[in-house]
């Protein structure tokens, strides 16, 4: 049955996908699938099924002809893939991993030099604590490196989506939903992960306004607090930044061309505001103030405040122009 | 087997006869169009779906989503009025076309002679 969907892939490879031809790939292969089962269950083997399959697929030519589509250039073909559920649900996926692992490694860490803080406030009670606390420190500092360097491996693989890609609008609509849906999550996590911060205060106040835990026990208890909470911001931030990468990259493919190129265009708009006005203003703010000098360095900052609206002036031109 | 160049004009009246009989699918029809000629006639899949693109173009049969059976959502098709009385037209042009080619190639009746 793989080699069917295999070959229509193959066949489908370089034509453009749009809802039209999205269908027309999903009807055909249900059709020649329909076809295989049913040359299986009249007794054919899996390679004469196969065979009469894909001998009655007929000539893509024809189809497309009949159709006014023209196949995709090689060019576009190679720089920007289209992503399919598949790919999609790989990159949600991989990116919450990728979230919650940093997180564990920040957390790791924290740990590690809260576990020694601790143990160094616990040395009146056992010498070999500053020891035990250093060996301590040493294992979570290698967990949390060994988890940036892989995690950051990983989300190297991922490049491919942060170029434009193709996207389907369908598969659009349903990743908006489901961005809006986690904005709940997101909510969740950030209110958990910001109590955890403030509550991580407590240890430390009781260690320095009351006798119950040494000052320095309660400074290592709040690193680990911290740790806990930056894990919910990691994860869930990931994740929801997975969504919006998603969403800024992939294209309608009806109007692919037009938006990549919209795209870079407000991209070297960015760039000119960036590396040309900005330290332009700069200069100008400089040299106006030493030039004039005096009382005049009291008021001239104003410039910035002017270039701050002049800023979004422009790029509003800017888009129209576009438009 | 029938070679498809001979009958290629009659796939589009093909498809159209069969919506005649009830809304359906591309497996559906192909099959029904296998069967019916005791498997001397299979519509290739693109030559059908090319068949259904002119149809749907020419506003004689409307595409519609169907229901999800096996988690896939085929495409079922659906005749037009306009369609209806292309079919009929197109009816009136094969008996006229089967009475002329009969007349001249001969049928089996005029060998009997």
């Amino acid at each position: 049955m793989k080699i069917i969907k295999d070959y229509v892939d193959q066949v489908f490879k370089t034509v453009p996908l749009t809802e039209e031809t999205n269908q027309l790939r999903t009807d055909i292969l249900a059709n020649m699938e329909d076809k295989y089962n049913e040359l299986i269950d009249a007794g054919a083997s899996e390679h004469e099924a196969i065979g009469v399959v894909i001998a009655e697929f007929g000539n893509i030519e024809e189809l497309l002809e009949e159709m006014g589509i023209s196949r995709l250039s090689k060019e576009r073909r190679e720089q920007y893939p289209t992503m399919e559920e598949e790919g999609i649900d790989y990159f949600l996926q991989t990116k919450g991993t990728i979230g919650l692992r940093i997180g564990l490694g920040v957390l790791s860490i924290l740990a590690g030099v809260g576990g020694l803080i601790a143990l160094l406030g616990l040395q009146n009670f056992f010498q070999a604590a500053p020891l035990i606390g250093l060996v301590f420190l040493l294992a979570f500092l290698v967990v949390g490196i060994a988890l940036f360097i892989l995690e950051g491996m990983r989300a190297a693989d991922l490049k491919a989506y942060h170029k434009p890609f193709v996207l389907l609008p369908d598969l659009r609509e349903h990743l908006e939903e489901q961005q809006k849906a986690y904005k709940k999550s997101l909510a969740i996590s950030i209110v958990l992960g910001v109590s955890l911060c403030i509550l991580s205060l407590t240890p430390m106040l009781l260690g320095a306004m009351t006798n119950l835990i040494p000052v320095l026990v309660g400074v290592g208890l709040m690193l680990i607090l911290i740790g806990t909470g930056v894990v919910c911001f990691t994860y869930s931030g990931n994740v929801y930044n997975a969504y919006t990468i998603l969403l800024t990259n992939g294209k309608n493919p009806n109007s692919f061309e037009e938006e990549v190129k919209a795209e870079a265009r407000r991209k070297r708009i960015d760039y000119i505001i960036e590396e040309i006005y900005w330290p332009i203003i700069v200069v100008i703010y400089f040299a106006a103030s030493f030039l004039i000098g005096g009382s005049f360095w009291a008021w001239s900052w104003v410039i910035f405040v002017l270039g701050g609206a002049l800023e979004g002036t422009i790029k509003s031109i800017f888009d129209t122009w576009d438009k | 087997m029938i070679s498809s160049d001979v009958i290629r004009g009659y796939n589009d009246t093909f498809l159209l006869s069969l919506l005649r009989e009830g809304d359906s699918y591309g497996y559906a029809l192909s099959k029904e169009i296998r069967d019916r000629t005791d498997g001397n006639y299979t519509i290739k899949e693109t030559t059908m779906y090319s068949a259904f693109n002119r149809l749907k173009k020419n506003g004689f049969i409307e595409a519609y989503p169907g229901d999800v059976t096996q988690g896939k959502k085929r495409t079922y098709y659906r005749i037009t009025e306009e369609g209806c009385h292309y079919l009929s037209e197109k009816k009136r042009e094969w008996a006229l076309t089967r009475q002329v080619v009969d007349q001249i190639v001969g049928g089996e009746k005029d060998e009997n002679h």
